[in-house]
């Protein structure tokens, strides 16, 4: 009688420690959807402040120790970078994402993306396919761009 | 006299309270440029152990080095995951002549770093060898206690 009941106590434990391992995997997952959600709608908040030259967005949603390289293997701190898109510089004449990929380490997330966005570069027009991560950290409850990378694709 | 001594002393206790207080700031400013400062130290420890691993394919060092879920985009604007990136150094397929890399830049943000640098390593891939200068992009970020690379990303340097 005691080994039945302590045979069913153990089952009833192994079935907590599961479901609290299924409950724990959702509720990440939940939170990783959340968070994924909360970028993209931050990306897109950048993208339309760039568009607009909107420097007060741009200035709100770029940390300030930014690290910005672009195609060209040039490295911009936000005051150059900003410049650029304020001055008219960098404009982007169309937007087309793809294929995003996301790793959430807590605070910071990862973002890689492919990009098709046509580009106006100092008068120059780039429609080059490009691979870009951009990193994002929550600071003060905000998220801000801290690093962002875009390298051309050579075999498209 | 009374109300003259205490006055006195009552600016004698703002400019103490004053003191303490830029000393404490001063104080707190210090230990956090330390705190970045054994970061840096820390990362660029990591980063020296990564480039030896790299030269002498040591897989199993850069297994523990790689994050999980690590996001690798190369020159040619390729995506990689850890596994495939360890198989490709594992197969020989990623081959170094030569490893020179300087610049180094950090940005810390507590347990994430953004490491930049150049790097003109010499180095075959794919049938192609690529001499080109590149700028890429290192971020650590602190997972168990250990830094591992999370995401690289580097970029042929074609506008100096």
């Amino acid at each position: 009688m005691t080994k039945l009941r302590d045979a069913a106590l153990l089952a009833i434990m192994a079935l907590g420690v599961i479901c609290s391992a299924f409950a724990q995997d959702s509720t990440k997952h939940e939170s990783d959807a959340q968070t994924q959600k909360e970028i993209l709608a931050v990306d897109n908040e950048r993208y339309e402040a760039m568009k607009n030259r909107d420097m007060a967005a741009m200035d709100r949603l770029h940390a300030d120790g930014l690290v910005f390289i672009n195609t060209k293997g040039r490295m911009l701190n936000k005051a150059e970078y900003l410049e650029e898109v304020r001055s008219g510089a960098l404009k982007f004449l169309s937007v087309e994402t793809d294929d995003y990929k996301f790793c959430i380490y807590g605070d910071t997330v990862i973002m890689s993306v492919r990009a098709k966005s046509v580009v106006e570069y100092h008068g120059v027009v780039n429609k080059k396919p490009r691979r870009f991560t951009s990193v994002f950290i929550k600071m003060q409850g905000h998220w801000r761009l801290v690093a962002h990378q875009a390298t051309l694709i050579a075999d498209e | 006299m009374g109300n003259k001594v205490g006055h006195m002393c009552q600016v004698l206790f703002l400019c103490a309270a004053t003191f303490l207080s830029v000393c404490s700031s001063a104080g707190q400013a210090e230990q956090a440029d330390k705190s970045v400062l054994q970061t840096e130290n820390e990362v660029l420890k990591v980063e020296q152990a990564r480039d030896q691993a790299l030269q002498q394919r040591d897989v199993a060092l850069l297994d523990r080095i790689y994050s999980d879920q690590l996001v690798f985009v190369n020159t040619r604007g390729q995506l990689f995951t850890k596994a495939q990136r360890l198989a490709d150094l594992g197969a020989g397929k990623v081959e170094y002549f030569s490893y020179n890399q300087d610049g180094y830049a950090y940005h810390v943000y507590g347990d994430t770093v953004v490491m930049t640098g150049q790097t003109s390593s010499v180095v075959k891939f794919q049938g192609r060898v690529n001499k080109i200068p590149r700028q890429f992009t290192n971020i650590y970020v602190k997972i168990g206690g250990q830094w591992r690379l999370v995401a690289h990303q580097a970029t042929p340097i074609v506008d100096k």
